[in-house]
């Protein structure tokens, strides 16, 4: 091969030409998706049909309360659920009281139907009987993608706790 | 996917894309005057940054996705690489 041709195709020039080209290419690949997903990217990749659904409409202290959860996620992942048991007060205001917390393995799937027990307190944190009223539950799922934090947030239906009369 | 699929597919798509240019290629220069060594060096930085574009756009839409470092710096290479032009003689 004509060693004027190769230094003429390889000239120094052009390789900093490339090296440039790919240091841009680099720096805007790199930055572009990460902009948008640190400061614009608003999708739920976890989530839960809502409503969540519970097994009866009252409770008694005590009692295992199931739900049902209908989840879709887009991606593979591991999160952390936190679930909480909100009383609805007269003055509208909530008293919330910790109920489960763990940790998930979250698959792609498309409403997949899960089936949750949880054993519902008969006493506060601080010692006293869990009030008699109308409850709910809230969990947050957090979990990370690409790196950043993420969090969903789901509500179940209302019901009560109260002292049930058995037949 | 297996590494082989992975491997199968990249080779696959990758004598694809090497037919398909080079019969396009040669359409294009049945067809079109003028189309010389310039000219076709300018529609290949085209269609790579076309590409690149792309990437980046479904690196953000899919989230299975993500471009590697790699792909980025080559096409960035391919497409400086040639951008420059030899001064005419």
């Amino acid at each position: 091969m004509n060693m004027e041709v190769i230094k003429r195709h390889f000239a120094q020039e052009r390789i900093l030409y490339a090296m440039v080209g790919a240091l841009i290419f680099l720096v805007v690949g790199w930055g572009v998706p990460d902009i948008y997903f640190k400061y614009f990217d608003k999708t739920n990749y976890v989530f839960v049909n809502q409503p969540v659904h519970v097994n009866q409409e009252t409770f008694n202290r005590g009692d295992e309360i199931a739900v049902t959860l209908i989840r879709t996620s887009l991606i593979d992942t591991r999160g952390y659920v936190i679930v909480q048991l909100h009383l609805v007060n007269d003055n509208n205001s909530e008293t919330k009281y910790p109920l489960a917390d763990n940790e998930i393995a979250i698959a792609k799937s498309d409403h997949e139907v899960f089936y949750q027990k949880y054993l519902l307190p008969t006493h506060t944190p601080t010692g006293k009987l869990i009030p008699f009223g109308t409850y709910h539950l809230e969990a947050i799922i957090s979990y990370d993608y690409r790196g950043l934090p993420k969090s969903y947030a789901w509500k179940s239906v209302s019901f009560s706790i109260a002292e049930k009369i058995t037949e | 996917m297996m590494p082989l699929d992975s491997i199968a597919v990249a080779t696959i798509s990758f004598l694809i894309g090497n037919v398909s240019g080079f019969f396009i290629s040669k359409m294009i220069s049945k067809n079109v005057k003028g189309f010389d060594q310039d000219q076709r060096i300018n529609y290949l930085i085209i269609v790579v940054s076309l590409m690149w574009v792309a990437s980046l756009i479904v690196d953000i839409l899919s989230p299975q996705y993500e471009t590697s470092p790699l792909v980025h710096g080559i096409m960035g290479a391919i497409v400086g690489f040639f951008f420059w032009k030899p001064k005419q003689q």
